[in-house]
């Protein structure tokens, strides 16, 4: 009854999500966006996968996990990473917009078949996890000297 | 232009293309109200602190953070890490709100803001005066 009375309950999330929706329609009006490729609205950038000669990188963003709790596991050629995240949840709070991701996530990927297996690392750093899997020697090109 | 000069320009114009070719990525955010104000949580893996600006310029507060992924010795053009990810992402604050209060905290790629409420906004108890 009380928030009735003030008006004040609607007003505040109300304004926040209508205006920032004006936000995002003043800078495309005012062509602020047209020269970057605007990527899904899903806001989760892609996993990125990058090859050289020696390694595979693979850049999996998944901000605010306990890295203990992602399993990544190479049979094959074939590396798997899955893992649960868990969003913050306040009892005393309303949540007034839910976006983020919560619950589990699983990555299949299909690698070079000169992976070594013996040689992964995975490191987790400002919400990205860098997993790097170094390629068999045998795979480089050899450079051959003349005698 | 000689020929040096064409060169320098060139290349200043790739410089420039590339630091412009970015993804850009609206963040995914939750927002948990309370009777003090709100808690805004972004998430922005791969941002770290450095690379992250937040501004609060008449009541419109601004994220924008850029990623930048280390690209090995040895990688060539096309390279995974070669392209950046920035998000950007405008909230009005509305009145209850006090921009001048906000605090941020930045973990594991999570962005954490807390905005208070103005105190004239805050619940008060009133205190029941006996005659």
């Amino acid at each position: 009854m009380f928030a009735r009375l003030n008006g004040f309950d609607r007003s505040l999330t109300d304004n926040f999500m209508q205006l920032e929706s004006e936000m995002d329609r003043l800078f495309q009006a005012a062509g602020l966006r047209s020269r970057h490729q605007t990527a899904n609205r899903s806001g989760q950038p892609q996993m990125h996968i990058g090859s050289t000669e020696s390694q595979v990188d693979i850049y999996l963003p998944v901000a605010g996990i306990d890295p203990k709790a992602v399993t990544i596991s190479l049979e094959g050629n074939q590396m798997t990473i899955s893992g649960q995240r868990d969003v913050e949840k306040s009892e005393s709070a309303k949540l007034v917009k839910k976006e983020r991701f919560e619950g589990q996530f699983h990555y299949q990927i299909n690698l070079p078949d000169d992976v070594d297996q013996e040689r992964v690392e995975a490191s987790y750093e400002h919400g990205v996890l860098h997993v790097k899997i170094a390629r068999r020697e045998a795979a480089k090109p050899r450079q051959i000297t003349i005698q | 232009m000689s020929h040096q000069q064409e060169v320098v320009a060139k290349e200043k114009a790739v410089a420039e293309k590339r630091a412009d070719s970015y993804q850009s990525v609206r963040p995914r955010v939750d927002i948990h109200e309370d009777k003090e104000g709100i808690t805004l949580l972004a998430d922005i893996p791969g941002v770290s602190r450095e690379a992250l600006d937040i501004q609060i310029d008449n009541e419109i507060l601004s994220i924008d953070g850029r990623v930048e992924l280390p690209v090995p010795n040895g990688a060539k053009e096309g390279y995974a890490g070669n392209q950046t990810t920035r998000y950007q992402r405008s909230f009005s604050l509305s009145k209850e709100l006090d921009g001048e209060q906000v605090e941020a905290t930045l973990k594991d790629g999570v962005l954490a803001l807390r905005i208070p409420k103005r105190q004239e906004f805050k619940p008060r108890k009133i205190e029941i005066r006996t005659a």
